[in-house]
């Protein structure tokens, strides 16, 4: 159980004199997950991502690093810092060798000289730039630095990693390279990964946890369970498929490719094995995941399709459920909720 | 050899000047540099002003503290090299702060965030950028020998010219110059500027090392 | 393979530079500590005549003492030494010096030695200085004639002499009167460029004359003496100077070997000055 989601924001407002870049009235992140945020640029992506990695206080409102307040002064700033790291958007490789940058966390934190080869050999293969480390800066190109500053912030291994578009300077043939290294980070390394995109279909492909922001506020949908697919079965009750071949049904009155949602607060839980309509949307999967928090109980469940579950506490304890039990999730058709339509 | 002894007084006050005008000025032109605060303009136009420092009214201002009668003069450094080194010193410090402020205000603002989200402390960041800053501090610290090795007014005024203590390659310059002798006074131009060259090169030689 | 990566080499050369500046800083306090210094402040026509280069090393040799020779105007030497940072005086300003004792700067006053102002000109001689009957006359020529004269301007002995010779005629001329505010040099060659007349003394000419197209118009006057004396700072007045040594170097300076030293320092041939300490013995 990871009680304590990575961040949480309370009513975090940030300002420049005439002007609200942020305006966030609750936001969390969990621990241990990959999250996307996005957003057209402009939208206060970075704003946000400087107040994450504790760069800028915020000019108003709260944040907690995992459940307790974070600090931006003082020697618990540092240790809170140590453990969040930032990729910047364009980032800045330090005057001299590619070593030289990516030991650098772990000369700052006076880590044993010893361990500085293995570790930099290391980040440097994660991002398949294994050999690099004497090149000069100056000599790279501009994907390769951009790597570079990846291999970096994995060096000290820290447990949240955030990656301000990360995309933005890679070049076409290696962005599922780079999608499929976020992956890796989050489970190999466990570290929980908050990246920024204007690209929604993106976002999706590597997390459903999507945080959407446009001119500086948290969009209305901040969703999870994600879907995507091409509109079947006109009528009344149309249906995308997804992976798998699994069919979820949506409201009627919508056509071509669709984004859609299921909002995990509206979706059922029984025990499996007991009788079920078939014509509705209902996954059978086990609970492989548990957090409460607010009095409300935050539940995963894997199967041919995965899901993100809320429920309330009280109907959390009636029904006893416990992690590994075997579930069937359901929601109704006019739950689903339509975030983007292409025809 | 009087005249090793002259380049010797020369390097020995200008260098001692200049690097310790560096130790104070360096840190302070990043502290300006970083820190904002009321009168921060001000300070760099006052800065920027005393540039223009004219080296007579420094040797003025220091023979009067050494002097005898002045508020320094029990510590007997007026005509001694030491009393040089203190009005080079408030030459240089200047030039070496306000350099080193716009070297630092030239440095990329991503420095010291990337250094600071990479775990580094705020003396370890702050360090970060002056290194990255390093060709422009050099080059203040250049610029402040610069200006303390080629002055005669205060190095004459607090030195004394005194023969094989005090007389440094520019007093000497201007002393054979009212003697009439040119050809001796060029010459001496010329090894000044042999050994400004020297120092140059040296200091470019520990860029190189260091890309 | 042992790396040895150098992240941060400005931190070594800030600790390079702390350490040079501490170094620097005591060798430079050390310069200024170290003991028997004798702080001389002196005319430049004593000091670049090569005079005192020629004397010195005989006394700071015998007595191990560094002398610091600091060489300015008589007007200036006496004031360092009335702030008290000079040990004593060698000048050639009579009045000046007799003021400077009279007011308790300065003790034991003593005659050291003489030589002599010249009046130099074109060789031309547009206003006819040559064959004065005296310096007041010769310099009463120049003014009449209207002649450029270059004045030191900057309160030396030699500036004082020729006020006091102006004096003599109802004051300096009003036009074509250059105050050139420099040493003696500088006046010299000052008055070449304008083919001007000037007061200076033998010594400096006769050091600079190959450079010039001026020649003595005028000289051998009693008028024209000038006397050199050595002044200690009154150690009552400033406790700090250096009293006895400077005391021992009067002695010396004053000593008949030093005397016949001074005789016998030359120039192009021609002693530039005659030692006026010790008195000779009266004819029996």
């Amino acid at each position: 159980m990871n009680p304590n989601p990575a961040f949480r924001l309370r009513q975090i407002r940030q300002e420049i004199p005439g002007r609200t870049l942020l305006e966030v009235p609750e936001l969390e992140f969990p621990t241990g997950e990959v999250s996307a945020l996005v957003g057209p640029n402009g939208a206060g992506k970075t704003t946000l991502f400087r107040i994450l990695a504790l760069l800028d206080p915020p000019f108003a409102g709260a944040l907690e690093f995992r459940g307790e307040p974070a600090a931006f002064s003082g020697p618990r700033w540092l240790e809170l810092r140590r453990r969040i790291t930032l990729v910047h958007q364009t980032p800045f490789l330090f005057r001299g060798t590619v070593f030289q940058n990516v030991a650098f966390g772990l000369r700052v934190r006076g880590e044993p000289q010893a361990i500085w080869p293995p570790r930099v050999a290391e980040a440097l293969e994660l991002v398949d730039l294994g050999g690099f480390q004497d090149r000069f800066v100056i000599a790279l190109s501009g994907g390769e630095a951009q790597r570079v500053a990846i291999a970096r912030a994995l060096a000290v291994q820290p447990e949240v990693l955030l990656l301000d578009e990360p995309f933005a300077n890679v070049d076409a043939g290696r962005i599922s390279r780079l999608e499929a290294l976020i992956s890796e980070i989050n489970h190999r390394l466990g570290a929980t990964v908050i990246f920024s995109t204007h690209n929604l279909g993106q976002a999706f492909r590597l997390t459903s946890r999507v945080v959407t922001l446009v001119a500086g506020k948290v969009a209305e949908f901040g969703h999870e369970n994600i879907f995507s697919g091409a509109v079947e079965g006109e009528g009344a009750e149309p249906w995308i498929t997804v992976r798998g071949g699994w069919r979820i049904r949506i409201g009627p009155g919508v056509s071509g490719r669709v984004t859609c949602s299921v909002p995990p607060e509206a979706i059922a839980l029984r025990p499996a094995g007991g009788p079920g309509a078939s014509e509705c949307n209902c996954f059978e999967g086990e609970i492989t995941r548990m957090e409460c928090h607010n009095g409300r109980v935050r539940l995963r469940v894997d199967g041919p399709v995965s899901f993100r579950v809320v429920l309330p506490d009280q109907e959390f304890q009636r029904q006893g459920i416990r992690l590994g039990d075997r579930v069937v999730v359901s929601f109704t058709p006019a739950a689903v909720k339509i975030l983007e339509a292409k025809p | 050899m009087e005249l090793l002894g002259i380049i010797w007084v020369s390097l020995r006050v200008s260098l001692a000047a200049t690097t310790l005008a560096a130790l104070a000025s360096v840190p302070l032109g990043f502290w300006i540099a970083v820190r904002e605060f009321p009168g921060k303009r001000v300070v760099v136009v006052i800065l920027n002003t005393l540039f223009s420092l004219p080296t007579v009214v420094v040797g003025l201002l220091v023979y009067g503290l050494l002097s005898h009668s002045g508020p320094l003069g029990s510590l007997k450094l007026l005509y001694t090299p030491a009393g040089m080194t203190l009005g080079q010193w408030i030459l240089a410090t200047p030039v070496i702060t306000a350099l080193t402020y716009a070297a630092t205000k030239g440095v990329d603002e991503r420095v010291r965030p990337t250094a600071l989200t990479l775990g580094a402390d705020g003396w370890q960041a702050g360090l970060m950028v002056l290194r990255e800053a390093r060709y422009g501090l050099l080059a203040a610290v250049v610029a402040g020998f610069g200006r303390v090795i080629s002055e005669v007014g205060a190095a004459i005024m607090i030195g004394g010219n005194i023969r094989g203590y005090t007389r440094t390659i520019t007093t000497a310059i201007a002393l054979e110059t009212s003697k009439g002798e040119f050809q001796i006074g060029l010459i001496l131009g010329v090894i000044l500027l042999a050994v400004a060259l020297s120092v140059n090169l040296f200091v470019h030689a520990f860029l190189r090392a260091r890309p | 393979m042992e790396r040895r990566p150098k992240i941060f080499s400005l931190k070594n050369f800030y600790l390079h530079s702390v350490g040079w500046g501490l170094i620097s800083l005591l060798t430079a306090s050390a310069w200024a500590k170290e003991p028997g210094r004798l702080k001389l402040a002196t005319t430049t026509s004593t000091e670049n005549s090569g005079l005192l280069a020629y004397l010195l090393p005989d006394f700071e040799k015998r007595f191990d003492l560094k002398v610091d020779v600091i060489a300015v105007g008589t007007g200036k030497a006496l004031k360092l030494a009335e702030n008290g940072d000079a040990d004593l005086v060698l000048v050639h300003a009579p009045e000046l010096e007799a003021a400077f004792v009279r007011a308790g700067f300065g003790v034991n006053r003593r005659a050291v030695m003489k030589n002599e102002f010249v009046i130099v000109g074109p060789p031309a001689d547009p206003a006819r200085v040559k064959g004065s009957s005296d310096a007041a006359k010769a310099m009463s020529q120049v003014k009449q004639s209207g002649a450029v004269f270059v004045s030191r301007g900057d309160y030396s002995g030699t500036h004082q002499k020729e006020k006091a010779l102006w004096a003599l005629v109802q004051g300096q001329p009003e036009k074509n009167y250059l105050e050139a505010g420099q040493g003696m040099e500088a006046a010299l060659f000052m008055a070449n460029e304008k083919q001007a007349y000037t007061l200076t003394d033998r010594g400096t000419y006769l050091a600079v004359m190959d450079k010039l197209n001026l020649l003595i118009l005028f000289e051998h006057d009693p008028m024209l003496d000038n006397p050199y004396s050595v002044i200690a700072v009154n150690p009552g007045r400033h406790p700090h100077v250096n009293y006895l040594d400077a005391m021992l170097f009067i002695a010396w300076l004053t000593s008949p070997e030093t005397q016949a030293r001074i005789e016998t320092f030359q120039k192009h041939g021609q002693a530039l000055f005659r030692p006026a300490a010790v008195p000779q013995p009266a004819p029996k």
